[in-house]
Parts: C-alpha cells; structure tokens; sequence
C-alpha cells in the first residue's frame, strides 16, 4: 500500500505506524513517549503529524496512527509546527532547564517557554516509558501516582516498590537518564523510585551481579537458571565454546579461571 | 396470561390502588429537600392514625426547584401535585383526606389522565375529583409554563412510578420493546433506531443507529454493550435521574442493544457517587432476571442477556470511552489513542458499543412505537427529544425534557421562568467541555448542528443559565479549574496546558495580566484543543475559547481597566454597590459614616466622585442597590435614600468648593449642560483648565431641568448643585445654539479640547396616520414646556401617554397635577415596562390609567385638525425575544378607541445635534449616536470627546456622570496630564458598630396621597429622618471589608456573598 508522506509517496509492506514509516525513510518526527519496544501511548504529543487526506483531517500522534492506503500526511505543516513548538514549551515550563528538554527543544527552533515555570525543579517528562517497560518486562512495580499536574511516577504510595525484581530496565529506558541503580553491599539501590533490591551472588566468583528476584524471574519465566555473574558467564561460554571447537589446547583455560 | 400480561395487571393494581394514593417524589434531588419526612409523615398518618391510603415513593418530576412533590390521587379520581412539601403540609393534606377533602394551598397542577408513551395511548381517569370546589381553578399540570414546552420521552416514567416496582414499569408498557424486539431479527431493530435519527445523548451526537451496525458486523466470539453512567459535569444530573426514576427502562434499551448487536453482555459503568442509583439499578437487575427479562433464553427467543454494574470511582476523564473501558478492565481510567475504536476492539479487545443513560432510555419507545413517530418530533438533523438539568440564574430550576428544535428562548423564559428580574448574560451548554450562547442567540434552536455552529455544544444536557450577576472570566475559570483538576495528566497538552491556562485566568481574575497574557490564553487554548489525547483535553479549552469569542471585551476590562464588570472577581471589587456604580462612588464608605454620624463625611465621599449628590439622591436608579448583597437576605440597602439623606443635610448648611489656585493655562469647551457635561466641566475646572460650557437652552442641567418633573426633582436643588459646579470655575453660557449662536470650528479654535454632550433629547415620532395632528405633543416637548414655565391648562382633558418608560410616567403624573385625567398605552405587559417600579407605582396611585398590549394605529382629528381619538390595535403576547419579554403581536381586527385631547408619544429619544455633526463630521451609529472609542471617550476628529446619552443612546444620569467622568480624565490625558481625578488615600475599611442583623429597607415617607399633592409640584418623597437614615446605613454588611482587613473577627459571616 502506498502512503503520501510530506508530498512523497512511499510503498508499505504489512503493518506499521506513521511515525515507523517516517523513521525508516529518514523523515525526522520528534519523539518523547515513543519506544520501538513498546506499544504506542501518545501521551507526548510531539510527534503530532496532520493527516491531509485518507483519514478524519486534523492533527493526530504518529506514533499511534497505522498506516492506511491512501493516508496523506504533513509532518512538518504550519500548523503541526506551531502546535509541536506550543507543546514543546508547555514541557520547558514543566521541566524547566533540564538539558535533554533543552536539546530537543532546540531542534525544534524553541528557546524558551512563555510559560510560567515549575516551582519545584522536576525533571521527568513523565513519557512514562519506565512505568511501561516495567509492566512489560518487570512487575509493573512502578506506576503512575495521582491525577494531572500532580501526575508522578513512583512506588506504590512512594514506597519501596516490593515487586522491582532489579532488572534495571527503567534505568535503560528513560530518555531523561533521571533514574539511576547502584550497588551498594549486596543491595541494589535505585533512585528515585526508592528500590532496594537484594542481589545475587555469582556462584563462580561470589560478586553481586543482579537483582536476586530477577534470578528467580527468569528462572520462572524461560527456565532459565542463572547464579553466574555477566563475565564469569562470558568465560564459561567461551570455554564451552572453545571445548567445542577443540581449542582447548590455545588456551590456558585453567589458568584464567579464578 | 404471559408473564407481562401478569405483572401489568399487578402494576396497574398498585398504580391505581382503590384507595387515595400519595405519592412522594423521592429521588436524591427529593431527598435532599426533606422528602424523606415528608414521606414518613403519610406513613405515620396510614399506620398510627388510620389514614386509608396508599403511600408509595417515586422519580423525580422534574420540577426540583419546588421538591418535595407530592402527587395524591382519589381513586380513580384526578391527580393533584403538591409543591415544596414540608411535614406541616403533609399533615395538612393528611388531615384533609380523612375528610375527604384536599387542601387548596401549594397545588402545582392536576391530572386527568396519564400518557402511556410505549403504545402511545391514554388511560382516562374514571371521575373527575370535582367534590373539592377549592382545587377546580388549579391549571392542568401539563399546562403549567414549566411542564408545558415538555415532551417527556425518556423521562416518561420518572415521577409516576414507583422505580422500585418492576410491575408499575411493565404497567406503563415496560419490556413490551424488549418482546418486540427479539420476536424480530436484530437487523430490523437496527433498522429502526437508525431511522429513528436517534444520537448520541452523551454529547458525541454521533448517530445510534450507524454505531450499533458496526457493532453489529464486527465479527466476534464475545461482544459488550455499555452503559455510561459516568455523569461528572458540574451542575449536571439527568442520567441520576433516569436511573433513581426508572432503572428499568435502561435495563431493556441495553438488552435490546444486546439483541441487536450480538452482545450477551452489558455493562452498566455508574458513578460510585450516586449510592442511590447504583442500589436502584441493583434492586432491578434482580427483579428482571427474575422475571426472566434478563438471564437465558429472553422471551424464549434463545438470545442470552446479563447484565452488571461496574461502579466507577468519580473520575471525569472516566467518561470518556476508551478510558472508561480501561477502568471496567481494573486498569488506570486513562485514554488511549484511538484506532482501534471500541466498536472494533473495546472492552477486553472485544467489540463494544457504549451508549449514555438518556440514549438508552429512548429505545424502548422507538422500538415501539417505530422510527416514524420518534422523528415526528425534532429537526431536520436532531430527532427525538433532549433532557436538560436546568441550572444557574433561573426561576425554576430542574430536569426538563424538550423536543428537539425548541428555541432557546422558551427553555430559559416560559419553561425556566427567566432569571428573576436580571438580565440573562449567557448560557453554558455541554459543561466545562462545552461553550456558551449569549442572550443575542436565543433565537437558536436546540439542534446538534445549530449548536456547535455557535461555539456550544449539546453537551450531555447541562444548561447552566447566568445572569448580568455572571463574570465570564470567572466562569471560564471555574470550569478550567474543573477540568484541570479531572485532567488524567497522561498527555501533556493537557496536564500541562490546562494548568498554564487556571494560571493566566487566576492572572487576568487578579487584574494582574496584559494582552500579551491574553493572546497566550488564546493561542494556547486552540493548541491544547489541537493536540490533546482525548476528548477531556480536547474539550477543555472550549469555555475559554467561547467566552473569550462573545465576551472578549470583559477579558479585556479585567486586564486593561483592571474592572470586573459583573463584580464577581474579588481582588479587583471593593464592594459589589462600589463596582457597579457607574461614577464608583464608594458606597460602603459613605453609608458607614452616616452610621457614625458623620454626614459631612458621608457627603464628601459621595462628592469625591459625583458632583450631583443631592440630584442622584433623587433621581438615581440604583444600579447598585441591585447587587447589594445584603438583598440576598432580605432587602437591598436603601442607598440611594441615604445619598440623599446626607446631601440635604449638608446642602442645608453652607457647603464650599474652592477651585485651584494652579491653573493649566489650557481650555475646554464643554457642549451640553446635562449631567455628562456638568461633571466633565466639574473635574476638569478642579484640575485647573478652563472649562466652559455652551448650553442651548435658557438653563442649565439638560435633561435633569427640562425631562424631570419638579415632584420628584426640584429645579432649586439642581440648581444648587450646578452653582457648587460654577464655584468651582465653570463657566456656563446658556442659550448658545451651535450653528446659529456659535460654531463647532470657533469652539475648535477657542478651547483647546472639547466635549460633547447633548444629550438625546428628540423624541422619536409615533410613525402613525395623523401623528402630526394638533394636539400630538412628544413627551421630552411636553415636559420640557412645563419646566420652562409655558402655562398649560388641562382641566377636564384626558392626555393619552404612549410607551412604558419613564418619561411616559412622568407625563401622566405631571398631566394629573394640570388637572387632566392620564391614560398610558403600552405594547407590553406591565411588567416589560421600562420605567422604574415604584415610579409605576406612585403614577397609579395618584390614578394614571393603563391600557396594555395596544399600539397605535392612527390617531383622529376633528375638522379643525384637533386631535379627538387615538385607535390602537390591541396585541397578544407572541414568542419570547431576546430581551426575555414576549414579543407584542398583532390580534388582527381588534381596535380599541380612545378620546383623546391631548396624545404623548413617549417611545423612546434619540440624540439631536443641530448643526454638530453637520459641521465636524462625526461617525454615527445606526441608532443615530456618536461613535467614540470606548476608553479615550474621543470621536473621530481629533481632540473632540463625547459621552453621555448622545453616545450610549437613552440612560440614566449615573450613567452620564460616569461618562463625564471618563472624558474629564481622558481630555486630561488628551492635554498632557496622567488622567488622575483626585488624589485619595487607600481608605481604612473598618466594620464600628454591629451590623443590624434584623429589619427591612426603611422606606422614606411622603406626601400623603390627597386632593392636595396631586395638584401640587412638590416634592413627593421626603429625606430621611436622622434615626432613619443611621437605622438603614446600620443593616449595610460592609462587603467591602476583606477577610483579612478585619482580623478580629474573620468573614463577618453576613454576606451571602462568603457562603455562596
Ligand atoms: S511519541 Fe507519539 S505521542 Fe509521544
């Protein structure tokens, strides 16, 4: 099927979204909720694009739109500027001062907001990937607390999320690097849901490597049995490997392990 | 017998019991005015005191202004509902019916027979209940202003059944739809509701029908219909309603839905707010199941249907589709994009339709009645009926049912009984998602299309009526701040943008914002509008944008005049009285020092910003005595009395103002010597110009000399007033005529500045045969004769007065006082009059005559060409206009005569300018006055200034002070000054004495009405006393003093203001 995208048609082979299609040919589309890994939320609203023709005319989130035969779209109309610059604007206020916002606002020609900026520096954009990977992936142990501008993401009622199995996903995703893990005698300490994870001991070398409940959770999940950490699992991979191939001989095997 | 045949006859037994029945309306609204005790007063009554009654609890009628409603029926016999039934009347009636008999006091209307809507037929009540001779002049209920408009269609049941009884329901042809329904194809059920033209209800308006066919041929193992019952706009409460008074009708338009969709499965999502609603609709699930209406097999027709409630926790954003559906799946009630539609992939990823209360509730009629007939009623695009909670600035608040196509108009005036003698500002339809009309389009019919053509929306059925007591802004903030807080904060538009719009509307409410303020509102409202996820957001923003559409110029007095004009917004509103004075004066200040005896004080707070104290304390209409809150309890203060009262005090003595020994070296000539000009010439002469004005006639005070009898104003206290004004510097040169005496280019090239004010002093003609007749004489000619001191004689005549405004008045009171007998003829009722109340009043007593609803057709001479007769054309009331009256229309061949020697037309002035306009070219409007900018008060021509009624049209001297008062300011700008009046320290506002909690407006005493006073020119209303005056300025509540200026006590607790 073939899609018309800023005045250019291009060809679609099965299902995807606008904002998929725009990505492939090269087409920029500002992104913040988005995650290639994720269902679409459009909750950001920066990748509004305006649909021409082949839908209901008007502007609507890429990243949400299917592609349809016949679909025109403008990604970079008057008016899909206009309103993107607003929206941009309306996160500088919320988010004031954080570079990441910076940075993207800047590509989107906005250097300040004429809004009135949060009190309280804040610096999450509340795209809520964490709170999505976590529901995928992990236990949904973080989500989001109350309603509109009071709007947070945390532990239930703020506490230490009893369910964050450590898998440090949320740290991975967030596009702001807001939410950091460290390990810290045994514990895994993440910030700023308030996780407090036990880790697992590597069964080869004794360091902490995970999340204990992570262990348990693949274990459950794929059968997967994990007690060694990342690099005693790398040599033992590359001894079975080299078993494998004959290539003991090359190495002294022995001698690396600790 | 079949199952319904059964239970009709059961439900038929205990709505026609065969014995008195009392019904008592008992929904949440009924409740909430103690329905509850009333009921328990007629059980008390049945079971302790042998009452043979039946007593039994139903819906609401609608009518929830005048709960608790009680409806009592003799057997068989007519239906009589009581209103605002308390425990005393119940009694009564309780009492009453032992004998047989009905008490005739607070009786809203009868019945005769009860429409049965479902088969569209009647059942007759067997006798009428003519043994009461009290009751015989109550009016059909149905006749009534309130339920007459009202076609009650998805309310048919509520109010007459109990919703309790499952057998009362079948009885007024409940689940006959259902049976109808599934002995068919689901196909022909569609079929019917599309071509029923049925919408949405919940606001969408999206087609029924067309919604249900997709549901339809979704293809799926499982499919969900819905009901949303999410109600959350403010103000709103039709579908509580719907479901408290007739649970069941929901039940059988959701299992024909199921029917027809394929769906086995219906959900009903209620508030959990509405406790009664949810046990109501509980209680009749079962008793349907029971019957076999619900469960397996319906009817026998092998279609499986059950049904549950899913109670919703009070989200607003929960109304909204795809959240809603996340909500029923135990997720966070939040939007999600959409496609996929819910018709598609809903509920579980199943096919869903979803549908609100009210749409459901007319299913059933149309499936039995047919498509045809439900169309019959409505527009071309809107078929069927709409309910609307109607609320706000109206007389009679409540639930009312109308077709679609009915104009605005008749809603709001004969259904709703107008907004009490205010004046209508705006209506908000469709809540804080919806927009508002203005009172310029109530024309306007109820109709989707019409609606949202005007910026509103039809809405779920909220219809909020606001008063000239309404600021927009504050609306538009009220509902932003509604929005903002049920915003789910998932999109960013509108968890960020609803915020930063409360925050620009707090701003411009605080009077701390500028245009650029406002062009960010706006340009933000239409982004957020835009871009937002889901209807919530997208909606939001709509009470800004309308308002901000017709009431742009109250955004723009709130931010450049920092004026709230409706003072509603605290922080720019010393008093409610202060605010709408149109001259400001500082009425709280005033009245206080009156209450300490310091009429000195008094009367110079009162000068400060009106030069004509003593005048106004006669003549004024008091527009701020309208919003004196203190009449919110019992009567407004007298204000205007006490103005007078400390005026006359002081004027008594000798009383000095000395002009500035600064001059500007700068002149003004001021044109016209009314109260416009006079104030002007009085501000600009204590700035130190030079001010002169050019007065045409032989005195000075315009209109105040000339177009106000001696009885009400005598020409000694004007003139008093306008010499305080000459001993200020003013120079006054009368019988100077532009064009002939004088031209505007001299004056242009004398004065460094000028100012018009000639007020409208030409009489507008009758524009009828003969009305250039000797002996038609306009009534500014009439009066004006009078007060020039031209000797007329009319003893023995009769003077015939036409119109209703003041000047009409005042010719028939000073006809009288020539000896004649006067006859007013108006085109409206009594009531439409324009002239002041107690002016009416005083004309009659002193036996002015009135014919209503007549207008002239020609007026007949004798051969000399001497008037003899007028013939007027007698009218009948016609459809409401926009002033909220109802238009006079022609009775074709109705005249009536009168004898005539003298006829006063009285219909209305317009300005006159002589050589003016002619001279210097100045815009005009249609109506013939000047165009000035509205804030530098200068017309087209550079340095000329204008106000008073020569540009605001016919008003009152207030209005012409205040305008004074803006040009005096403006010219001083004009000449290089900051505009400032008088400088005034920022006053102590301090409560001194207890506010006097009881007692009522003291009214002034006057001439007593005797042979004496109606051949009289004096004054007929006396000052008041010294004890008067201090017992009426103590009931003043002091709202100027803010809570936190009077730390002593807090919010004094007086003022209905804080409560409301
Ligand atoms: S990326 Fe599409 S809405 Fe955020």
């Amino acid at each position: 099927m073939y899609i018309t995208i800023n005045g250019t048609d291009y060809e679609v082979r099965g299902e995807s979204t606008v904002l998929e299609v725009a990505q492939r040919e090269g087409i920029y589309i500002p992104t913040l909720c988005h995650h290639p890994a994720l269902e679409p939320y459009g909750a950001c609203r920066l990748c509004l694009v305006e649909i021409i023709a082949g839908g209901r005319p008007g502007l609507t989130a890429s990243c949400a739109l299917p592609v349809s035969e016949g679909l025109v779209i403008e990604t970079d109309s008057p008016r899909v500027h206009h309103v993107r610059q607003i929206t941009m604007k309306l996160i500088m206020a919320a988010c004031p001062d954080v570079p990441a916002v910076m940075e993207l606002a800047e590509k989107l020609g906005v250097t300040d907001t004429p809004y009135q900026k949060a009190s309280v520096p804040n610096s999450c954009v509340l795209c809520g990937i964490c709170v999505r990977i976590c529901s995928k992936v992990g236990t949904s142990a973080i989500g989001f607390a109350y309603r509109g501008s009071d709007r947070q993401v945390m532990g239930p009622w703020d506490k230490t999320p009893d369910t964050c199995l450590g898998c440090r996903a949320c740290e991975n995703v967030c596009p702001m690097g807001l939410i950091k893990f460290e390990e810290k005698d045994g514990v895994l300490i993440g910030e700023p849901f308030k996780s407090r994870v036990t880790m697992a001991k590597c069964s080869e070398c004794g360091r902490f490597f995970t999340g204990a409940p992570m262990v348990g959770t693949l274990q459950q999940r794929v059968g997967l049995a994990v007690d060694l950490c990342p690099e005693c699992q790398k040599t033992k991979e590359a001894r079975l490997l080299a078993h494998a191939g004959g290539l003991g001989r090359y190495f002294n095997l022995e001698k690396q392990d600790h | 017998m079949s199952i319904l045949e059964e239970l009709k006859a059961k439900g038929n037994g205990s709505l026609y019991p065969d014995k008195v029945k009392i019904l008592v309306g008992r929904a949440s609204c009924g409740k909430a005015s103690g329905a509850d005790k009333v009921y328990n007063t007629f059980i008390d009554a049945v079971e302790q005191q042998g009452l043979d009654a039946v007593v039994s609890s139903s819906g609401c009628l609608g009518f929830c202004q005048q709960e608790p409603l009680v409806a009592v029926q003799f057997p068989g016999g007519t239906r009589y509902v009581y209103h605002d039934v308390d425990v005393d009347l119940a009694g009564e009636i309780a009492a009453a019916l032992k004998n047989n008999t009905l008490p005739a006091r607070q009786v809203l209307g009868k019945e005769e027979e009860d429409e049965l809507i479902v088969y569209g037929t009647t059942n007759q009540f067997a006798q009428k209940t003519d043994f009461i001779k009290e009751l015989k002049q109550v009016p059909y209920l149905n006749k009534i202003p309130f339920y007459a408009l009202q076609v009650k269609i998805a309310t048919r049941n509520c109010g007459y059944i109990n919703p309790a009884s499952l057998e009362e329901y079948v009885a007024r042809g409940g689940y006959e739809a259902l049976r109808k329904a599934v002995s068919g194809t689901p196909e022909e059920v569609i079929k019917e509701v599309k071509d029923s033209g049925l919408r949405g209800r919940g606001g969408g308006g999206f087609s029924t029908g067309q919604k249900w066919e997709f549901a339809r041929k979704s293809v799926s193992d499982e499919k969900y219909v819905i009901c949303n019952a999410d109600e959350g706009d403010p103000g709103a409460y039709m579908d509580r309603s719907l479901l408290e008074g007739d649970p069941h009708t929901i039940l059988e338009g959701m299992a024909i839905g199921g029917y027809a969709m394929g769906a086995e499965t219906g959900i009903i999502y209620c508030r959990a707010e509405y406790p009664l609603a949810v046990q109501t609709l509980q209680k009749a699930i079962k008793q349907a199941e029971e019957a076999g209406f619900l469960g397996e097999n319906v009817f026998g027709s092998g279609f499986n249907f059950k049904l549950k409630i899913v109670k919703g926790q009070g989200a607003f954003v929960c109304g909204e589709e795809t959240a809603l559906i996340a909500s029923i799946e135990g997720k966070m009630g939040e939007p999600r994009p959409r496609p996929p539609f819910p018709a598609v992939s809903g509920l579980w990823g199943k096919p869903t339709n979803i549908n609100n209360v009210e749409t459901w509730a007319n299913i059933p009629p149309i499936v039995t009645r047919g498509a045809g007939w439900f169309s019959s009623y409505g527009t071309e695009g809107s078929k069927g009926t709409k309910v609307f909670a109607l609320v706000g600035n109206i007389m009679n608040n409540g639930l009312v049912e109308v077709p679609m196509g009915t104009k605005i108009a008749d809603i709001v005036y004969e259904t709703g009984g107008g907004c009490g003698g205010y004046a209508l500002k705006a209506i908000q339809l469709g809540g804080p998602s919806g927009g508002c009309i203005t009172a310029d389009m109530l024309d306007l019919q109820v109709d989707y299309e019409v609606l949202k053509e005007v910026g509103a929306i039809m809405g779920s059925g909220g219809m909020v009526v606001m008063d000239e007591r309404t600021c927009m802004v504050d609306v538009a903030r009220y509902f932003l701040d509604f929005t903002q807080g049920e915003s789910c904060g998932k999109c960013t538009p509108c968890r960020e943008g609803t915020k930063q719009m409360l925050l620009l509307l707090n701003k411009i409410c605080e009077g701390k914002a500028t245009m650029a303020d406002l062009e960010l509102l706006e340009e933000l409202s239409l982004a957020v509008r835009d871009a937002a996820l889901c209807g919530l957001g997208q909606t939001a923003p709509n009470p800004v944008l309308s308002t901000l559409r017709y009431f742009r110029e109250e955004y723009e007095a709130h931010i450049i005049d920092k004026f709230c004009p409706a003072s509603v917004c605290a922080a720019l509103v010393v008093a409610p009285c202060q605010n709408t004075c149109p001259a400001g004066i500082d009425v709280p200040l005033y009245i206080d020092a009156i209450k300490q005896g310091n009429y000195q004080e008094s009367y110079d707070i009162v000068y400060r910003d009106n030069p004509l104290p003593a005048t106004c304390g006669r003549v004024c209409p008091a527009l701020c005595a309208r919003r004196c809150r203190r009449g919110l309890l019992d009567d407004a203060i007298g204000i205007r009395e006490l103005k007078r009262f400390a005026a006359d005090k002081v004027m008594a003595g000798d009383y000095k103002v000395t002009p500035p020994a600064k001059r500007k070296g700068k002149s003004v000539g001021i044109v016209g010597s009314g109260p416009a000009g006079l104030t002007c010439a009085y501000y600009l002469a204590q700035l130190g110009y030079d001010a002169t004005i050019y007065e045409a006639l032989p005195v000075a005070g315009g209109m105040m000399a000339v177009g106000i009898p001696e009885f009400r104003l005598p020409a000694a206290v004007l003139n008093k007033e306008i010499s305080l004004i000459q001993d200020m510097g003013v120079e006054i040169k009368t019988n100077v005529r532009i064009g002939k005496d004088i031209t505007m280019k001299q004056l242009q090239k004398e004065h460094d500045a000028l100012f018009v004010g000639v007020g409208a002093h030409k009489d507008q003609a009758l524009g009828v045969p003969g009305d250039d007749l000797n002996g038609v004489v306009s009534g500014i000619e009439f009066l004006r004769d009078i007060s020039l001191g031209k000797k007329v004689d009319l003893a023995g005549k009769t003077v015939v007065i036409i119109g209703g405004g003041n000047v009409a008045i005042d010719v028939a009171r000073t006809s009288i006082r020539l000896g004649a007998k006067a006859h007013i003829v108006y085109r409206r009722e009594e009531k439409d009059m324009p002239a002041f109340a107690s002016e009416i009043h005083e004309a009659r007593e002193e036996g002015t005559q009135f014919t209503f609803l007549a207008a002239p057709l020609k007026v007949v001479g004798n051969k000399k060409n001497k008037v003899k007769q007028i013939v007027l054309q007698s009218m009948k009331l016609g459809p409401y206009d926009r002033s909220g009256r109802r238009r006079p229309v022609a009775i074709e061949g109705a005249e009536i005569t009168l004898d005539a020697d003298l006829i006063v037309p009285a219909i209305g002035q317009e300005p006159g300018y002589d050589k003016i306009d002619e001279e210097l070219k100045l815009n005009k409007s249609r109506s013939n006055t000047l165009v000035v900018d509205k804030r530098s008060m200068v017309t087209n021509i550079e340095g000329v200034f204008a106000g008073g009624d020569c540009v605001s049209g016919p008003a009152t001297v207030v209005e012409a002070i205040g305008a004074g008062k803006k040009a005096a300011s403006a010219i001083d700008k004009y000449l290089g000054g900051d505009g400032v009046l008088y400088q005034a320290e920022e006053p102590q506002r301090k409560l001194v004495g207890a506010v006097a909690e009881a007692g009522r407006l003291v009214k002034p005493n006057c001439i007593p009405l005797d042979a004496k006073r109606l051949k009289s020119f004096d004054e007929v209303e006396f000052a008041y006393t010294e004890e008067q005056a201090i017992t009426e300025a103590k009931r003043c509540m002091r709202c100027d003093i803010k809570e936190s200026d009077d730390d002593d006590n807090g919010s004094c607790g007086h003022c209905p203001g804080c409560g409301c």
